[in-house]
């Protein structure tokens, strides 16, 4: 789980293109959305794009990444659950 | 055109010395035929995370529009208008080349959202929280010609007193490679291939940091010489002036004979004592490039000096006095433009 | 502002080729959005828009001679162009000298491209051609088709594209640059255009349903439309009968973000405001609203908000046609114009919005059904793009 936390913030920064930001500076139990990291819909989109990419996860529906996505820590234990690679 | 309108700041950011006009005493030269822009430090003027979605193009236009305001001390222009053929163009090749290769799966919305022209003139509404007019011309070798035509219409209606108006354009090299085969670019011997960032600001308030005046200008397709000698000289007429009293030209001749051939033929037949001037040899050619003509003309007006480098080796004229300067743009001796500007 | 007289329309949409068709289907109620069948992708569960044409059959209607290296968009472009010239009384190879050509466009030829693209480093210069074809080359060709304009534009503000090119048009006008300018915009379909909206996740696999609360997107739809534009002066000289007034116009930028509205609408509040008051007109004095309504939560939200902003309790019949065409994007505000002009202007019938059943929360009730209760004289249509690009267009009655 910890490397997969790890592994998770790095891919999040390069999907992202968050420059300046390190993955120590991601606290994986804070929202990523709405305060935090300052992310928006489009950023939303591009993590929906990394499930499917990396861990050929499919979220069909954009309402369903809001639960998902609600901090690294969910995402890891989502993908965890669910990954197909 | 009926009102005076003044170009009150202009910036540009190319292979010359950015967000600067060093090129008139330093001017960079090059043998290369495709040459990128030199960035400014971005990371001055936008913070990472705001610059998270843009790629360079964006950022440039933004540093420059962002400097063009800051000069103006001008927060809110009355208009943002953009010209740029191709816009976010890398974006628009990354996003074509992952759908043909990923079978149309797994792509980014951001490559998309930036492909679409209008962007860079909606971003740079966004960042500056401006709700004013805002459009975008995307039409090739006229585009940036087309956004100033638009500014000037809305001064002259009365609807806006200053516009933000702008030329955006990017190249990748696989593009380049594409256009150089189509014959437009990267021709041996020519003006090399570059990347435009024009930005600047319209008033129609004279004040004493204004860079020159635009009297007049024209688009036209003309259905022969004689219908484009009418509209040039209407134009001149209209700006109070004629073909006599025309101090140089600034051609947008980029030493390829299938796009000079225009110029020179156009030059020879109604201009053959003017004194001609050139820009594309410093700021290389692209769709936009008009832009750095008008630019050009600007600070040379300004400093009212004219760099020895920026006369057209083809015409051993020199200008006497600077009273005014006629741009020309065309493209495949189909669209023309001319735009007459004045010292203040 | 001196009125501008609309003097010809040409279309071609999902619902039809040419006026009559398309207005013959908004009377009858019948959808032009269906299951994909001339363009090619892999995403054939997304139903779409599309002109029931092959690109051969729309050559044939042009008469160009097959196989036709022109593409669809193009090709679009000129059936709307020819039955908008023809129906001004301008004809071909005599184009009126002041007669200039503003056209939007977004995807330009990449229907082209798309499917070229494997090759387009192989072969030779006509390969880079089709590759490096931009939009002012797509603008030209379809304006070539018909001879000599004064001047050949291209505006592309993305959704609001046609109605900014229209809006450039009427300043020309204005401004003496031009006594008549074709004004409009053209969009096909295309794998580029398809899979951008699809990554944006805001496509219906349904037909859309603007203004329901269970809307879930929209369907991207195909098609061009024109306007002949023209002044007083040359509207007498030329002896011609206009179909409508464009009264006024406005343009204005949300500023909020790159592809979503803000929520209470501010951009398109804006554009419709000022272009009420270009018309010197009230907002009771607008008789139906052809909404934007793409059928996405996120705009009709956002639209349905600016649009109470602006009427408060007396929000006149409103509509969106993109139940018919789909979302045809940068060619939606010209088609929607010229929709709205001959139903509701012309032939006084209100175009209502197809799959409507459960109002949204503080929404917008659309027509459902198409008598109007009162004369309509002046109409509004709405064209919002990404980045916030909105814009608007009043539309009246011609006493000419």
């Amino acid at each position: 789980m910890e490397e997969l936390i790890q592994q998770l913030k790095e891919e999040i920064i390069k999907a992202l293109n968050l420059e300046d930001v390190k993955p120590e500076d991601i606290d994986p139990a804070a929202p990523l959305f709405g305060s935090g990291l300052g992310l928006d819909s489009i950023d939303a989109l591009e993590l929906i794009v990394l499930m499917e990419r990396k861990y050929g996860i499919k979220l069909k529906d954009p309402s369903k990444g809001k639960e998902v996505f609600e901090s690294v820590n969910v995402m890891a234990d989502y993908i965890m659950k669910n990954r197909t690679k | 055109m009926n009102k005076s309108v003044f170009i009150r700041s202009a910036q540009q950011i190319s292979f010359q010395q950015p967000l600067s006009n060093e090129w008139m005493s330093s001017p960079i030269f090059t043998t290369q035929s495709l040459v990128k822009s030199l960035n400014p430090q971005f990371k001055d003027y936008l913070s990472p995370l705001e610059a998270r979605r843009m790629g360079g193009l964006q950022k440039r236009a933004l540093v420059a529009t962002l400097k063009v305001l800051k000069e103006c001390n001008l927060e809110h222009p009355d208009a943002i208008i953009t010209g740029t053929a191709l816009g976010n163009l890398i974006c628009t090749e990354q996003f074509l080349e992952s759908m043909i290769e990923n079978g149309e799966q797994m792509l980014s919305p951001t490559h998309f959202m930036q492909s679409t022209h209008n962007t860079i003139g909606s971003a740079l509404a966004i960042y500056t929280h401006n709700h004013g007019y805002n459009t975008t011309y995307c039409h090739s070798q006229m585009s940036f010609d087309l956004a100033l035509q638009d500014a000037l219409m809305q001064m002259d209606l009365g609807k806006i007193s200053n516009a933000l108006v702008g030329a955006f354009e990017e190249i990748e090299d696989g593009y380049f490679g594409l256009l150089q085969k189509s014959g437009y670019i990267g021709v041996h011997g020519m003006d090399p291939c570059s990347e435009v960032t024009v930005s600047m600001l319209l008033t129609s308030i004279a004040e004493k940091e204004n860079l020159c005046r635009i009297a007049g200008m024209c688009i036209c397709r003309p259905q022969g010489i004689d219908d484009l000698v009418e509209q040039l000289d209407a134009m001149l007429q209209k700006a109070g002036a004629n073909r006599t009293t025309i101090s140089a030209i600034l051609s947008g001749k980029n030493s390829n004979p299938s796009c000079d051939n225009y110029y020179n033929e156009l030059l020879d037949t109604l201009f053959p004592k003017v004194p001609t001037l050139k820009y594309k040899q410093i700021f290389g050619e692209n769709f936009t490039a008009s832009a750095f003509g008008l630019y050009c003309a600007a600070n040379c007006l300004k400093e009212n000096y004219i760099p020895e480098f920026l006369y057209d080796p083809c015409r051993n004229l020199r200008c006497n006095e600077i009273s005014n300067i006629l741009l020309v743009n065309q493209e495949r001796g189909k669209d023309y433009s001319f735009i007459l500007v004045q010292k203040i | 502002m001196k009125p501008i007289y609309i003097t010809g329309a040409g279309i071609i949409s999902a619902v039809g080729c040419g006026v009559m068709e398309n207005i013959e289907s908004l009377k009858k109620g019948e959808t032009g959005i269906g299951p994909m069948h001339y363009l090619r992708s892999r995403h054939t569960d997304i139903p779409v828009g599309e002109v029931k044409q092959t690109n051969d059959e729309l050559a044939e209607r042009l008469n160009i001679t097959l196989p036709t290296t022109f593409g669809r968009g193009a090709l679009l472009g000129m059936v709307a162009l020819k039955e908008a010239l023809e129906s001004a009384s301008i004809l071909p190879g005599q184009i009126p000298k002041r007669t200039h050509f503003v056209s939007a466009t977004t995807v330009g030829g990449m229907d082209r491209r798309e499917l070229n693209y494997s090759n387009e480093k192989k072969c030779g210069k006509w390969g880079a051609e089709i590759a490096t074809y931009n939009c002012g080359d797509f603008t030209s060709d379809i304006a070539e088709r018909f001879g000599t304009f004064s001047s050949v534009q291209t505006v592309s503000t993305a959704c609001s594209a046609a109605t900014n090119a229209i809006i450039t048009g009427a300043n020309m006008i204005n401004c003496a640059i031009a006594d008549i300018v074709v004004a409009g915009g053209v969009e096909s379909l295309s794998m580029f255009h398809l899979n951008g909206f699809n990554t944006l996740m805001i496509l219906d696999r349904e037909q859309c349903k603007p203004f329901d609360a269970n809307r879930a997107g929209l369907n991207l739809g195909e098609g061009a439309a024109y306007l002949i534009l023209e002044s007083a002066e040359s509207v007498r000289k030329r002896g011609v009968t206009p179909i409508a007034i464009l009264s006024g116009w406005g343009n204005a930028c949300d500023a909020h973000h790159q592809t979503a509205s803000s929520p209470n609408g501010e951009g398109a509040y804006r554009a419709m405001k000022e272009a009420l008051e270009a018309a010197g007109l009230q907002p009771c004095d607008i008789d139906y609203i052809n909404a934007h309504g793409t059928g996405t939560p996120n705009n009709d939200q956002s639209e349905s908000e600016a649009v109470k902003r602006l009427f408060g309790e007396n929000i006149p019949p409103l509509s969106s046609t993109k139940s018919f065409t789909g979302h045809t994007t940068s060619a939606s505000g010209s088609i929607e114009a010229v929709l709205s002009i001959y139903a509701a202007l012309k032939e006084q019938f209100l175009p209502v919005n197809l799959n409507w059943n459960t109002p949204m929360e503080e929404g917008i009730i659309p027509v459902t059904s198409s008598k109007s209760k009162r004369e309509i004289a002046h109409i509004m249509t709405n064209a919002f793009g990404f980045g916030g690009n909105d814009s608007c267009l009043i539309l009246s009655r011609s006493n000419l």
